[in-house]
């Protein structure tokens, strides 16, 4: 306890004084933290055009839904000095380590995920939380005021309302990450999986309780047991077959009737002339200001389909800037489609492979989400850690972790002079850049590879265990009855 | 089913079902082109050009001779040279009439008094308001090559053809003796007019716009700086021609130059001490015309004019003391000073006299200059008929033929823009996989319309309007055709594109396709 408070303390701290010492100014002209759809100062002229009547998406630079600019409508150019600020985003940090935090303590909680080490068991939660939080580039995305960092919180507040087989709400939640950024989308089913079987365990335990109140003989206990114990997976399986379907559809359904309600709000707010955002329900000209100029969804323009089709191609770390730069016209559009589409080849197979662990494909999904946007950061780099790692058991048969620190201590050490050499120096082009974005990339993919390579391998061991010990149960429960059948005899 | 399996089959499930989107990324859109419209066009010949000439007779010539039969066969005489001279797309309908003057015109001296009178007896005035009133009513110019030939009986005038500064009132005067021979052999002489333009032309005639730069090349200024009075040479020599070029160009710019130093290492000076042009004998220099064939680029002298437009450069060069005179030596022995480089320019040598002063003054400049313009006839393709003066400044162009150069232009024009739609069509037929925007299919449309509307101008004899229809016609051929869509780097055929697929899908697909095969032969 004292050593979480006292991480959570120093991480806090350490921002503090990054923000104290003025380094925003600094990194805010990093290449690594600042992207045209994170960009801090990119909202900051938003509001400045929105307060002249200007629509705020004229400029091109800003790709934020609306709601952002209503919740950062009194931010301006001194805002950064403004410490109300520094604290959200610092907020948002530390409730993003409770909760990677109270997820790891609650999946290490479960029976299936017991590791054999007990002591290792009780440092995880506190240590991978204290990875992300302590990052360097945790600490630099906030102190750019990195607007990817809401999109984080909202992903793993999602996974943990799902642990909590709260739908509504992490559906809810889901929903706003897949408003601000949309790819976030396809955890859809990841998260509803992942509310179905923790509903599912929180019902068996219940029978379990239920069980273990009645009292038997030996013999009678035990063929009654047997026999409740099969009407129970009955009952069970009953119930899975009549609440899946509903609870699917629920899911969907309510995910998508949340989005949908962001974008009205958002058609609203940005159709009353962009400012001051009041909403009148009363006004008798209410549906007016929705339908009127024509400006049915404009925003979604410069949003979700400028972080489709990629349109802005400023260098980032991520490898599509490059690609897009260097296609020829006629291809850009397949070219676009199949970077796209690559998120969604992967989402049935991992869902059919890794259905009986929701978490581990919430991370799987995630992790290629992360790694596969158009706009990466480097915060995104310890966030994908920190998912990947959420279920540690599965993570035991991973290799070349030696490999992989040092590895990406080099690449991600020469990020940054790569990007000058060619930018400031002129001295390289943007083939330096490029390479060690793509080995960054291939490092990540290969992470990503060698988790699910190793889940695999604990999964089938499981299985193989399972089997085992079913058909060594089966073998007492007959021998059992055959000596029970002499004895009759 | 195992899960291997399912997986391996949700994965082609996905991919199937991304495939139209991703067929519909790769298809290339082309638009859909009047290749009907094209083809019938491309295959119709063009309307002909009618050319109508009034040939008058002064009832005094017809004194000596049977009146009618000597109109008809005047009349077929004169068919029968229209036909030797015209042009494939000309066809000429000739009238015969004679007419009786008023007035006696037979002590008139002046030609430019001769052609006002026949003006005024001819109500040629009326008809000039007459085509005026046509003009407002269709709202465009009107051009109808129409001529009135009139044959007179002047005795105190030479014989010869008269052609006035402008209009299209053409007489020619026999002289005393006005029998049949010597009549023909004076339409004989004046009929090739109508055959003035050349296929070969030395400069592109197809543009609308026209800059010319006139440029004083003094060889050695030592001792001597040279001036020119630029300004009223050009406008006494070169204005008249100019202005009547404005009916074919849309905008003719000019500018002046003095270049010194210039250096002749492209040409070998011989001394000479031969007869010069001028028969007069002493030491000259030359230069032989096979040195000429080594100047390619006579803009190595050149200006600092910076244009969009086709230049043609018009150099008078001054040799220095050391090389004067000089001229140009023809292997027929004749001396000649002045000579033209194909597509780029001319030059005339002006050698100084020693009465010269080193201001070039108007009457200095009036060989050079008229020798510019006669070497503009021949860059626009105007040929030089033999018994033609071209060394009034007011008439080194005349109308009939700058209307010939109009109508030539326009059959060009249409060919040309004809030629280009059939050769588009035939290179989108070609490759199926370029990518024909919708801003080429408007071009090619337009133009289509501007070629019909061209033509039907024509059969109505509207042929100004036809003509600005032609070089409409052109313009969007030109645009469809040079669009940087239809660019040779995007010409990716099916190989190109696999070559783009394979590198993203194969590393993808290939261990799916290899573990689905292993499923499938397991069981």
């Amino acid at each position: 306890m004292i050593l979480q408070l006292s991480l959570l303390l120093l991480g806090i701290l350490l921002r503090a004084v990054t923000y104290h010492f003025g380094l925003t100014s600094v990194y805010n002209q990093k290449f690594e933290y600042v992207t045209p759809f994170t960009s801090f100062d990119n909202l900051v002229e938003a509001v400045h055009l929105m307060s002249h009547g200007t629509s705020p998406y004229g400029g091109s630079h800003f790709h934020l839904p609306p709601i952002y600019l209503w919740l950062f409508r009194w931010v301006d150019q001194d805002s950064y000095a403004n410490w109300g600020l520094r604290i959200i985003f610092i907020l948002i940090d530390l409730i993003c380590c409770l909760l990677l935090f109270l997820i790891i303590k609650q999946t290490l909680g479960q029976q299936k995920n017991k590791m054999l080490n007990a002591k290792f068991e009780r440092i995880l939660p506190v240590a991978i939380s204290s990875i992300y939080f302590l990052n360097p580039f945790t600490i630099a995305s906030c102190l750019v005021y990195c607007m990817g960092n809401f999109t984080r919180l909202y992903i793993l507040l999602s996974i943990y309302l799902a642990l909590n087989a709260n739908l509504v709400l992490s559906t809810f939640v889901l929903s706003l990450a897949a408003y601000t950024e949309v790819t976030p989308a396809l955890l859809i089913i990841p998260i509803i999986l992942l509310c179905i079987k923790q509903r599912s365990q929180l019902f068996k335990a219940k029978i379990n309780q239920n069980k273990s109140q009645v009292k038997r003989t030996q013999e009678k206990q035990k063929e009654e047991k047997e026999e409740k114990e099969e009407k129970k997976q009955q009952k069970t399986k009953q119930h899975k077959n009549s609440n899946t379907f509903l609870q699917w559809f629920l899911g969907i359904f309510l995910f998508l009737f949340w989005w949908v309600l962001l974008l009205v709000l958002s058609q609203l707010m940005f159709n009353s002339k962009f400012s001051n955002f009041k909403i009148n329900i009363n006004d008798p000209n209410f549906f007016q200001h929705f339908f009127s100029n024509n400006q049915y969804f404009t925003f979604l323009k410069h949003t979700y389909f400028f972080l489709l089709n990629i349109t802005d191609l400023t260098p980032n770390i991520g490898l599509y800037w490059y690609l897009l730069t260097e296609t020829f016209v006629v291809f850009r559009q397949f070219l676009v489609f199949t970077l796209q589409f690559i998120n969604v080849i992967g989402l049935i197979p991992f869902t059919i492979r890794f259905r009986s662990y929701p978490l581990f494909l919430v991370a799987v999904i995630t992790s290629s989400i992360t790694i596969l946007k158009a706009y990466p950061t480097l915060a995104d780099f310890p966030f994908l850690f920190c998912i990947l790692v959420m279920q540690p058991k599965l993570l035991e048969k991973t290799r070349y972790r030696a490999f992989f620190i040092r590895g990406f201590q080099v690449v991600i050490g020469l990020l940054s002079p790569f990007y000058k050499i060619w930018i400031q120096d002129g001295t390289g082009n943007a083939n330096y850049l490029f390479g060690i974005s793509l080995s960054f990339s291939f490092g990540e993919i290969l992470v990503l590879m060698e988790m699910i390579r190793s889940a695999m391998i604990v999964i089938t061991n499981e299985k193989d265990k399972k089997k085992e010990k079913n058909s060594l149960q089966y073998y007492i429960s007959t021998k059992k009855k055959k000596s029970s059948q002499r004895k009759d005899k | 089913m195992n899960t291997t399996l399912k997986v391996l089959l949700s994965v082609f499930f996905v991919i199937l079902c991304g495939s139209p989107i991703w067929y519909h990324t790769m298809t290339v859109h082309q638009t859909k082109l009047p290749t009907n419209k094209l083809l019938n066009l491309s295959s119709s010949a063009n309307p002909k050009i009618s050319i109508q000439i009034k040939l008058l007779f002064d009832e005094q010539i017809l004194k000596t001779q049977n009146k009618d039969p000597f109109l008809s066969k005047v009349k077929k005489e004169v068919t029968k040279l229209s036909k030797e001279f015209q042009q494939e797309f000309l066809t000429f309908q000739i009238n015969t009439q004679a007419i009786k003057l008023k007035k006696d015109y037979n002590n008139m001296n002046d030609p430019k008094k001769i052609t006002k009178f026949l003006e005024e007896s001819l109500s040629f005035h009326k008809e000039k308001e007459n085509q005026k009133e046509k003009e407002k009513e269709n709202n465009t110019e009107m051009f109808e090559p129409k001529y009135t030939l009139v044959l007179l009986n002047i005795p105190n005038l030479s014989e010869g053809i008269y052609l006035p500064p402008t209009g299209r009132l053409i007489w020619i005067n026999l002289g005393e003796s006005t029998n049949e021979d010597n009549l023909l052999n004076n339409l004989r002489n004046f009929f090739p007019i109508f055959g003035c333009i050349t296929n070969t032309t030395k400069f592109t005639t197809q543009t609308d716009d026209l800059h010319l730069s006139f440029i004083l090349l003094n060889q050695d200024p030592r001792g001597r700086v040279l001036n020119w009075e630029f300004e009223e040479a050009f406008n006494y020599y070169l204005q008249p021609t100019l202005e009547k070029l404005n009916k074919r160009f849309s905008e003719i710019t000019f500018d002046s130059e003095m270049i010194a130093y210039a250096d002749l290492e492209h040409f070998r000076v011989h001394k000479s001490n031969e007869a010069n042009r001028n028969n007069e004998k002493g030491v000259h220099y030359s230069i032989s015309k096979k040195t000429l064939r080594r100047v390619i680029q006579i803009g190595e002298w050149s200006s600092s004019v910076a244009t969009n437009k086709p230049v043609l450069r018009f150099i008078l060069f001054v040799p220095g003391q050391k090389f004067t005179p000089l001229f140009i030596n023809k292997n027929s022995g004749k001396n000649r000073d002045a000579f033209i480089v194909p597509g780029i320019g001319g030059i005339s040598i002006h050698n100084l006299n020693k009465s010269e002063t080193q201001l070039l003054n108007k009457n200095d400049l009036r060989r050079s200059f008229l020798v510019f313009a006669n070497q503009m006839r021949l860059f626009l393709g105007i040929k030089n008929l033999e018994k033609f003066n071209y060394y009034d400044p007011s008439n080194v162009i005349h109308d009939i033929e700058l209307d010939m150069l109009i109508l030539d232009t326009l059959i060009k024009n249409l060919n040309e823009a004809k030629h280009s739609l059939v050769s588009l069509h035939t290179l989108i037929e070609e490759l199926p996989y370029m990518e024909i925007p919708e801003e080429i299919g408007t071009h090619i449309q337009n133009a289509i319309n501007e070629i019909q509307f061209s033509e039907s101008n024509m059969k109505k004899k509207n042929y100004k309007s036809a003509y600005f229809s032609s070089k409409r016609a052109i313009e969007d051929c030109n645009r469809a055709f040079f669009n940087p869509s239809i660019s040779s780097q995007l010409y990716f055929e099916m190989q190109n594109r696999f070559a783009i697929y394979i590198p993203i899908f194969l590393p993808m697909l290939a261990p799916l396709i290899t573990k689905l095969f292993k499923q499938i032969s397991s069981f």
